[in-house]
């Protein structure tokens, strides 16, 4: 039996098994009463699958939670209500094709008899949104609202229950402005008042230093650490956050990189958010010929942004490109392939691969077009490349028609890898290449980022982990909040330089605006 | 919870319902309730069969008097004549005879079908008792006459065991003949030999 | 100025369909002089009744997201079902079985609901597409319907006092002047309408055709809402079956063939969006009747069963395509008025 007056809700030892991953293990943790409980840690580390856990939304593979003394299984989100706990989802949970009442009090619809009570609803969501200083009228439909004004009723569904004891807020700023965030904040605070406890998720740390009370962090879906906001520093924070264990030993480079000329250069690439504010702001980066350049960066702060106007995913940016010494217009993500840029994307399960299709056609899709004969596919010459790729690269395969799920998370990376090499790229976009690999596939990544660097190619690696940026960079943009706050290069990289410069960018405001 | 006894209760009330709203009879009783009998032919024919037997001898003329041209569908006739040749066929099942009229000189050749199936329709088609109107439909206006067909087997062909030792004996006939070609058949409704 | 003038084809845009009607009510009522008479119009309104409460059900379905092919079938099961209880009741060993007709009703209105039922059933709880699931049980009613008699027609539905089951016809005999299915679909609308806005599970219904995740994360069950809508629309085409078969006074296996289509088409262009999330049951009723308009008032003008074929697909297309338009600038006008907000 666990009791402890100070805690509402108390996980112990969670474990959450996805099909070939371990999203969460081993994780207790500690909701503590009338406190903004916090819960960082990098994409992927274990955050929302725990709240999840906690909301009903999914159930634990292992590992209790205990509430008011006793033992709670939450078998769907109404249970978990049931308790008196709410969440506000990471992703936007409304229904565009409805009104905002509706949206309120969905599935807690006020009825006269059997039939609804439109007046009641109406005057309810008023009330609210009066609360929340957002007196949008009831019957707009949400999706004519400004992404900032639906986040407001998304909270606004949480506060129509009076039985109110838990309201999780997974990143719920992420898409306010800086004034809809401090009207949030005092929310937060008003509802503390009223005894309600909250887990507050965010990656923007100068909010968690603001608002958060206690704060826990996860990474790889462990527990690292938790302490008073009272008693930590930001420093504390990222340490904690991207870890300090894995050592990896720094390649040397062969190339002498002074004498190689740039590839490629950008010069103001700035990016608009939706609802205001730059995803991008002014990034000024260039990349030589054989180069490892890595672009390091708290979660958000617009890495993977930079790819994305690379590839024209992002036909929105502005700014110069020099490829080669010319001018470039970006054009479509196929215009971008043929002009030799290659991507292995952040998402491998849904950017990377076709679940459907066996190992070999996932290597060769980019490329198909350089296996034909006529207008037909040409199989012995996409076989013939796709086994050289495999032999290059080390992958661990068994039969090349075999399902792409058989394979393990590195060796899937290995092939995403593959098939952008088979397009023959002179630029190479690595966007976390080492996510959610063992430690033996990393070290191998590395070696191919390394290996091909060698022979000329040129490469942009994005990466989150302070000891991987380090040892396969030869250079380091450091971006924080869509500015490029640092240019480390040689001994300036330096654990100290890049964690400094990377929350560098936050509070200044300008992309809060 | 709540719903699933409310659909219990709604269960049970349609049962309730439709089992208060039903009527059970016995198979094949219907005309007891409808008032509707079921056609039955051959009780039909039964009933029917001294009133056509009857209107047919009425009404049957010397063969020699006809144009056997104009015999068509079917005519009653009576005659006597001499049997030529008893036939059996199917099994005992077609049996006819073939014979040759009193003072009959023409090219027809006359036989009188003496069943148990008997072919055609000629006694339903020469009597005057029943209508096809006073029938629902064509089934069972040919259901009639195969009720009638029976009729003759049972009252006049069956009673007089035919057998092939008649050949060459006198036979005086009463009957509905039809001609096809240069054929005559007979259907019997009395008949006897001397 | 623009603003006012994109409001004005906003609101000529909303009300589209009924406009539609309006001036196909007044072409066909030039093109032929009987048009307008009493005895057309009630033709007509029989006519829409039967495509209108198949595009009821088929609303519900819609807005959820899904899609009901088998409804046509269930029209012509049903029909057989009813009229062999009529006319050879329901034998049982040696006993046989006559219901009231009332009785029969709520039997073959539990009947349409069953198949919606397993329609539902296999969509949400095994995961099957609803287009190949409905296709399916198209095909199973269709064959059940002619196995029932062979293929051949009940042609006696009139029943036997004697037996306590007369009264069928009624359905498809006018009360007051007006055609007894006019009634039924009169009351239907009026329920459904109801059901969709003014009930706790008319909203579930727009929720989870709008946005299934998140209706689920609402707590909603979403299944349960997707096997009702079927429900309905089984329960719907149930009384077609009724009704159809009371109005020809004979059971054919071949009946409603193809009237989910008219239904869907009905539906659609009444505003219900194919993709779920929104739909109003007044649009329906209005879509059943420009169907209905187009169908009867060409035969009455002697426009060829070809070229009906033709007109009545162009102004499908046509009706999605306005609908697309009208989105697009509702999307304009909203992005517009929050500029001017800022």
């Amino acid at each position: 039996m666990f009791d402890d007056p100070n805690v509402v809700l108390h996980c112990e030892k969670i474990d959450k098994i996805y099909p070939g991953t371990k999203a969460l293990d081993q994780v207790s943790f500690d909701l503590l009463k009338g406190k903004v409980n916090v819960l960082i840690g990098e994409n992927g580390a274990g955050k929302s699958t725990l709240m999840k856990m906690i909301a009903g939304i999914e159930q634990p593979s292992a590992g209790k939670m205990y509430m008011d003394g006793e033992e709670v299984y939450f078998k769907d989100t109404n249970a978990a209500r049931a308790r008196g706990i709410g969440i506000i989802h990471q992703e936007l949970s409304l229904f565009q094709n409805l009104t905002v009442y509706q949206n309120i009090f969905m599935n807690h619809e006020k009825t006269k008899g059997f039939f609804l009570d439109d007046a009641q609803h109406i005057e309810g969501a008023k009330k609210i949104l009066k609360r929340l200083e957002h007196e949008i009228p009831p019957d707009t439909l949400v999706g004519d609202l400004r992404v900032g004004q639906q986040q407001m009723v998304e909270i606004a569904r949480n506060l129509v229950e009076d039985d109110l004891r838990v309201l999780i807020m997974d990143e719920p700023t992420s898409s306010l402005s800086a004034a809809e965030v401090k009207v949030l904040f005092k929310i937060m605070r008003e509802l503390l008042e009223q005894g309600l406890s909250i887990v507050y998720i965010s990656h923007r740390l100068e909010e968690i230093m603001e608002i958060g009370d206690h704060v826990t962090i996860l990474r790889d879906g462990k527990y690292v650490a938790d302490a008073d906001i009272k008693d930590i520093t930001l420093e504390w924070i990222v340490e904690n956050m991207v870890g300090k264990n894995t050592q990896y030993h720094r390649f040397t480079r062969s190339i002498d990189l002074d004498k190689s000329e740039k590839i490629l250069e950008v010069k103001n690439l700035s990016l608009p958010k939706t609802g205001g504010g730059w995803l991008l702001d002014s990034v000024n980066m260039y990349l030589k010929k054989g180069e490892v350049l890595g672009i390091y960066g708290l979660l958000g702060a617009g890495r993977s942004e930079v790819f994305e106007c690379l590839m024209g995913m992002r036909p929105e940016h502005s700014g110069e490109v020099i490829y080669n010494g010319k001018h470039m217009k970006i054009g479509t993500i196929s215009d971008q392939l043929n002009a030799g840029f290659a991507i292995v994307p952040e998402d491998r399960q849904r950017q990377g691969l076709v679940q459907s299709l066996d190992i070999c056609k996932n290597a060769s899709l980019a490329s198909l077009s350089d296996f034909t004969t006529g207008f037909l596919m040409n199989y012995p010459a996409e076989e013939k490349a796709v086994d050289e790729e495999i032999k290059e690269l080390h992958i661990k395969v068994a039969d090349k028609h075999l399902p792409i799920l058989s394979l393990s998370g590195g060796n899937q990376q290995k092939v995403v890898i593959a098939k952008g090499l088979m397009t023959k790229p002179t630029v190479l976009l690595m966007d976390e290449p080492s996510r959610g690999i063992d430690i033996g596939a990393k070290t191998e990544v590395f070696e191919i980022i390394h290996e091909f660097s060698e022979r000329g190619l040129s490469i942009i690696v994005i990466s989150s982990e302070l000891k991987e940026i380090m040892a396969i960079a030869d250079r380091i943009y450091v971006l924080s909040n869509g500015k490029c706050t640092a240019e480390l290069s040689g001994s300036t990289i330096t654990e100290d330089n890049l964690v400094h410069a990377s929350y560098a960018g936050l509070g200044t405001g300008k992309s809060a605006a | 919870m709540k719903a699933k006894i409310i659909g219990v209760l709604i269960l049970v009330a349609i049962v309730a319902f439709v089992s208060n709203q039903v009527l059970v009879i016995e198979k094949g009783t219907e005309g007891q309730y409808t008032g509707v009998v079921a056609f039955d032919a051959n009780a039909s024919s039964g009933s029917d069969w001294q009133h056509i037997a009857a209107e047919i001898s009425g009404n049957a003329v010397d063969i020699n008097t006809l144009d056997l041209a104009e015999l068509g569908a079917g005519k009653s006739v009576k005659f006597k004549a001499t049997v030529e040749e008893f036939t059996s066929k199917a099994n005992g099942k077609r049996n006819s005879i073939t014979i040759k009229p009193e003072n009959y000189s023409g090219n027809y050749k006359f036989t009188v079908q003496l069943g148990s199936i008997y072919s055609g329709t000629a006694i339903r088609d020469v009597q005057t008792v029943k209508k096809f109107g006073d029938f629902t439909n064509q089934t069972e206006w040919s259901q009639y006459a195969k009720a009638l067909n029976n009729q003759v087997h049972e009252n006049v062909v069956a009673p007089l065991g035919i057998n092939s030792e008649v050949k060459g004996k006198n036979v005086n006939i009463t009957g509905a003949a039809t001609a096809t070609g240069s054929e005559v058949l007979i259907t019997p409704v009395e008949m006897s030999f001397e | 100025m623009k603003k006012d003038n994109n409001q004005l084809v906003m609101t000529l845009l909303k009300g589209r369909t009924f406009i539609v009607l309006i001036l196909l009510v007044i072409f066909f009522s030039f093109a032929s002089s009987s048009f307008l008479s009493l005895n057309t119009l009630t033709m007509v309104a029989k006519h829409v009744a039967l495509y209108g409460i198949l595009a009821l059900g088929m609303t519900f379905v819609i807005i959820t997201g899904g899609i009901d092919l088998s409804v046509g079938s269930v029209v012509g099961l049903v029909g057989m079902l009813a009229g062999g209880l009529i006319q050879e009741g329901f034998t049982f060993g040696d006993k046989t079985l006559y219901f009231t007709v009332p009785a029969i009703i709520v039997l073959m209105l539990c009947v349409g609901c069953l198949i919606g039922w397993i329609n539902g059933i296999i969509i949400t709880k095994l995961n099957v597409a609803a287009f190949i699931t409905t296709l399916g049980t198209m095909y199973i009613c269709r064959g059940l319907a002619n196995l029932r008699s062979n293929g051949a027609t009940f042609a006696s539905i009139g029943g036997f006092e004697g037996l306590g089951n007369v009264g069928l016809k009624a359905l498809g005999a006018d009360w007051l002047g007006i055609p007894a299915g006019v009634y039924v679909f009169a009351i239907l609308s009026f329920m459904a309408a109801i059901l969709l806005n003014k009930t706790p599970t008319g909203w579930h219904f727009l929720a989870v055709g709008g946005n299934e995740k998140s209706a689920k994360l609402s707590g909603i069950k979403s299944d349960q809402v997707k096997i009702w809508a079927y429900i309905i629309s089984g329960f719907c085409a149930a009384w077609i079956g009724l009704i159809n078969t009371a109005q020809l006074s004979a059971a054919h296996p071949a009946s409603g063939d193809g009237w989910e289509m008219n239904a869907i088409a009905a539906t659609v262009l009444g505003g219900t969006s194919m993709s779920g999330g929104s739909g109003t049951i007044i649009g329906t009723i209005v879509g059943a009747f420009v169907i209905g308009v187009i169908n009867d008032g060409m035969t009455m003008c002697g426009v060829s069963e070809f070229w009906q074929k033709i007109i009545r697909g162009a102004v499908i297309i046509l009706a999605v395509i306005i609908d697309q338009t009208q989105r697009n600038l509702q999307a304009k006008m909203a992005l517009q008025a929050r500029n001017e907000s800022k």
